[in-house]
């Protein structure tokens, strides 16, 4: 478990992470939304180790992790921009990587480069910028740690890969309990991925939550009514959060579990009605609204 | 995962290392690739070229010296190796830790399980064995090459051992120093700067301030050493260290190291790509680079102008100038040069100070008067002496450079040196000039009679000189109270440490001359004691009111070697008339010759002794001769 504690830190007076507290469990995937400069990198980075906080504290697993060669042993962070030796090759990074992870699976290494149709023997320098991050990816992955943070990873990767990225991430889950933490700013990117979400806006956080508590609770119904008045009727009992009138064509989203919201619509009687399954966006979106933000502008990526 | 991969081997020390210096590979070949030309090509160029023909055993034991010095020079103490090993200190230390300048490397490295402690002390390490494997191996190919050319004795070999160790605390305090610098800074090229600053500044102000005494003071010994620097091993390495300056260069490296690793520790990586790291440093640099250039300034500008308002102006100005620099380096903004103007201020006031103190004497230079009690013994060099060779006793030239005089001479009667250093001030001050260096004379036809250079070693170590002039009408008591001393005869005639002559007796002939005419010679290995004794019986009677008024007779000369040969040298005796033994002891050998009675001018000056020179100028003048 990583354990964030009141965490703040500023550069040059500007204050890049305000007082974040979260927690996040062990072998669950964990995404971090936020527009450019709402502090995702920044948090990472000290969730690496990298960057040391101004106040408040980090742990993993119990244990502080800046310059603590045990923590950061649990944690392998897949930069924006990852680095690699200069003339270097896959294999020469793989005799690094060994001599610094304890756990390094040089041959799972191999296995995923492979898969992935990277050659292990190319100077690196010729990979596109799509190559270098699944090579960094591999890189993580290979590494064996309990958590595999990732600034931006899904950026510069094809559709194809982005989703054999996201199969790798399961596979490992589910092999070896791997708990991915997942930087971006493309929430359609981490809808199907994700099971824990927070969300990041001027170095706070704004909310984290489950995925599925938050799908639970909250329905998208199409409906159409009669007359103003039968649609005056239905909705009273409705707690809605989003309506969008589209002709008589009536969209809500509702609170409330599925069930409930059925039985509610077989009771008035609409000539048309469904629910439709939501989006990450939608969700957000709306329960931004409710806290005063226009979503719009911090999530659409 | 298998069992093998996972090995925690692969992440032990070692393995570490070695994969580090893998990834360093172009660098150990560049040092090799130095230390190489330097150990192996010159060792062959240079012996090779050594002559190897030789006709007689003292030919065979002069190359064989010639050997042995050119060993030395190439991989003993007299090497040139210092500028390798500077530059691969240099080298090693920037691109060990040329990463903490780069996010994306700091995201990369930082992130890693090893504690920064680690990493500190493997790059360190892996350095150091870059620099020994390089320097070690190529040196002992070459001391190969020197043994097999026949030019290894155990001198050269001490002298290798003692050069690999210099070497290695050099090597050590540069790779220090230089880590420093790349720690308090966040761009390597303000850390060349930053290095270069902590080498140079204190040989630096040294300079400075010695081209400040030369400028400004009348009584500057200009021939002064620096001394030692302590907090550079530039200088004192190249300027052949002691024992004691390895010892200070051994705990230099420590405290460097030691203040590199806490600037690391304490070092936020946000900060990577800043000009400086840490607000204190940003502060002390600004003011010590905007005083040090307004100090060079000062030379500068007073050699142009003596208008003291105009140079304290353009000395602030200078350092003002460089301030508002620093800051658009901090920032790497123009805009910001007017930011923190304490600092530059500071400086401005600092230089101009430091002007107006030796502008004005404000310590009292030009007046200083040890206290006896502070104060061990004294010497006076008398620069304008009569022209003999002087050896120390380990047979050293010591014959212009007052080195005679400061080994042999012990005047202990400082009340008496004092009186005639204050003699000698006044009539310095009133009468010599200091024009921007350059010792002039107030008015063109003053008469100086005596240039003098006055030291005194004081108890707490130090040595202190002063550069005086006088003229012949000074006090005679002032005079004789030192020049009419035992320590002061002692001291200045080389006849009275004469173990670099006895040890040559073999080789030495005693003639005598009367300015003219010279006599036949005497082989000193039977007459050199005879004649001692009764030249120091003789010498007695010296003092300054006696040579003063006095032109000798005649000339003992100690010529050692062959007259013939060029590079032979002479201990020149000054025989007066009232040297009764000295010339009963030429007269009972037969080598005396009868005084000229009325010699030329000419005839007198080679004859000159000490002090005689106004004697001389005198008779000149009543000659008309110019």
């Amino acid at each position: 478990m990583i354990t964030i504690d009141k965490v703040r830190k500023s550069f040059d007076g500007i204050d890049a992470v305000t007082g974040i507290s979260l927690t996040i469990q062990k072998e669950q995937v964990f995404g971090l939304i936020g527009t450019n400069g709402a502090g995702k990198s920044t948090l990472l980075r000290m969730t690496a180790g990298i960057l040391q906080p101004d106040s408040g504290s980090i742990t993993v697993d119990n244990l502080p992790v800046f310059d603590n060669p045990a923590a950061k042993s649990k944690v392998y962070f897949i930069s924006d921009e990852p680095y690699f030796f200069p003339n270097s090759s896959a294999e020469d990074m793989l005799h690094y990587l060994r001599t610094v992870y304890p756990r390094f699976d040089a041959d799972r290494f191999r296995a995923l480069l492979d898969d992935f149709g990277l050659d292990p023997k190319r100077q690196i320098s010729h990979y596109s910028k799509g190559m270098k991050k699944q090579l960094a990816v591999i890189c993580g992955v290979a590494a064996n740690t309990d958590y595999l943070l990732c600034d931006e990873t899904f950026d510069g990767l094809d559709p194809v890969m982005r989703q054999g990225t996201k199969s790798l991430f399961a596979h490992e889950m589910t092999d070896r309990g791997l708990t991915p933490i997942i930087a971006s700013h493309n929430l359609r990117e981490l809808e199907d991925i994700c099971d824990h979400v927070g969300l990041l806006h001027r170095g706070g956080l704004l909310l984290s939550e489950d995925l599925a508590d938050m799908k639970l609770g909250i329905q998208k119904v199409q409906c159409v009514f009669k007359n103003d008045r039968e649609m005056r009727f239905a909705l009273a009992g409705l707690r809605v959060v989003h309506r969008e009138d589209h002709g008589r064509l009536i969209t809500l989203i509702v609170r409330g579990e599925r069930d409930e919201i059925i039985q509610h619509f077989k009771g008035v009687d609409p000539v048309f009605f469904e629910i439709l399954p939501l989006t990450l966006e939608e969700i957000f979106i709306c329960e931004t609204e409710v806290a005063g933000y226009d979503a719009r502008k911090l999530i659409l990526g | 995962m298998t069992q093998e991969n996972s090995s925690s081997d692969k992440c032990s020390f070692w393995s570490r290392e070695r994969e580090l210096t893998g990834r360093r590979s172009w660098t150990l070949a560049l040092t090799l690739l130095l230390y190489a030309i330097f150990h192996i090509v010159q060792t062959v160029l240079l012996l090779s070229g050594a002559a190897s023909s030789y006709t007689s055993a003292s030919e065979k034991a002069k190359h064989i010296r010639n050997l042995h010095e050119t060993a030395i020079s190439i991989l003993g103490t007299e090497s040139f190796n210092w500028i390798v090993t500077i530059s691969c200190g240099l080298l090693l230390a920037m691109q060990g830790f040329s990463w903490v300048d780069s996010r994306q490397r700091l995201d990369f490295y930082e992130s890693q399980p090893v504690s920064r402690k680690t990493r500190f002390i493997k790059i360190s390490l892996n350095s150091l064995f870059i620099f020994l494997t390089a320097y070690i191996t190529t040196g002992a190919v070459g001391m190969i090459i020197i043994t097999g050319m026949r030019a290894m004795s155990g001198a050269v070999f001490a002298s290798c051992l003692m050069q690999l160790l210099r070497s290695v605390i050099l090597f050590t305090d540069i790779y220090a120093l230089s880590v420093l610098a790349v720690m308090l800074t966040g761009n390597i090229i303000v850390a060349l700067f930053l290095d270069g600053a902590m080498l140079l500044y204190e040989p630096l102000m040294r300079y400075l301030i010695h081209d400040f005494c030369v400028t400004f003071f009348r009584t500057y010994v200009t021939d002064s050493s620096y001394g030692h620097t302590s907090h550079s091993p530039l200088l004192w390495f190249a300027l052949k260290a002691e024992p004691h300056v390895l010892l200070m260069g051994v705990l230099l490296g420590i405290l460097a190291m030691a203040l590199a690793w806490l600037a690391f520790r304490m070092r936020k990586n946000e900060m990577a790509g800043r000009a400086v790291l840490y607000k204190p440093v940003r502060i002390i640099l600004k003011i010590a680079v905007s005083f040090a250039v307004a100090m060079v300034a000062i030379p500068v500008v007073y050699t142009t102008t003596s208008s003291t308002p105009v140079c304290c102006a353009i000395i602030a100005l200078a350092a003002l100038v460089t301030g508002c620099i620093i800051e658009i380096v901090y920032a790497f903004n123009f805009r910001r040069l007017g930011a923190h103007p304490a600092g530059a201020v500071i400086a401005a006031v600092l230089a101009v100070s430091v002007f107006l103190m030796f502008r004005y004497d404000a310590f009292g230079y030009d007046s200083w008067l040890p206290r006896a009690e502070d104060t061990i013994d004294a010497w006076v060099v008398y620069d304008n002496g009569y022209i003999t060779d002087r050896y120390l006793e380990d047979g050293s030239d010591a014959s212009y450079n007052g080195s005679y005089e400061q080994a042999y001479m012990h005047l202990t009667n400082i009340d008496a040196v004092n009186r005639l250093l204050q003699a000698g001030y006044n009539w310095t001050k009133a009468n010599v000039e200091n024009d921007s260096g350059n010792i002039v004379l107030s008015a063109p036809d003053t008469d100086i009679s005596y240039h003098l250079v006055i030291g005194f070693r004081m108890r707490d170590g130090r040595t202190v000189t002063r550069s005086v002039y006088l003229p012949d009408t000074t006090n005679a008591a002032v005079m004789d109270d030192v020049f009419g001393t035992d320590a002061f005869r002692e001291g200045y005639f080389p006849i009275y440490h004469d173990s670099a002559i006895r040890k040559k007796l073999k080789n030495i002939r005693i003639e005598y001359t009367d300015g003219k005419n010279i006599s036949d010679d005497l082989p000193a290995e039977t007459y050199y004691d005879a004649f001692k004794n009764a030249y120091e019986a003789d010498l007695k009677q010296f003092s300054w009111s006696f040579a003063k008024s006095r032109v000798p007779v005649g000339k003992v000369s100690l010529i050692i070697g062959s007259g013939a040969d060029p590079s032979s040298s002479a201990i020149n005796c000054p025989v007066y008339a009232e040297f009764s033994r000295t010339i009963a002891f030429l007269k009972e050998n037969g080598i005396y010759l009868e005084p000229l009675g009325d010699p030329d001018i000419d005839t007198a000056w080679s004859l000159a002794g000490p002090f005689s020179e106004t004697t001389l100028n005198e008779e000149m003048q009543e000659l008309g001769i110019e």
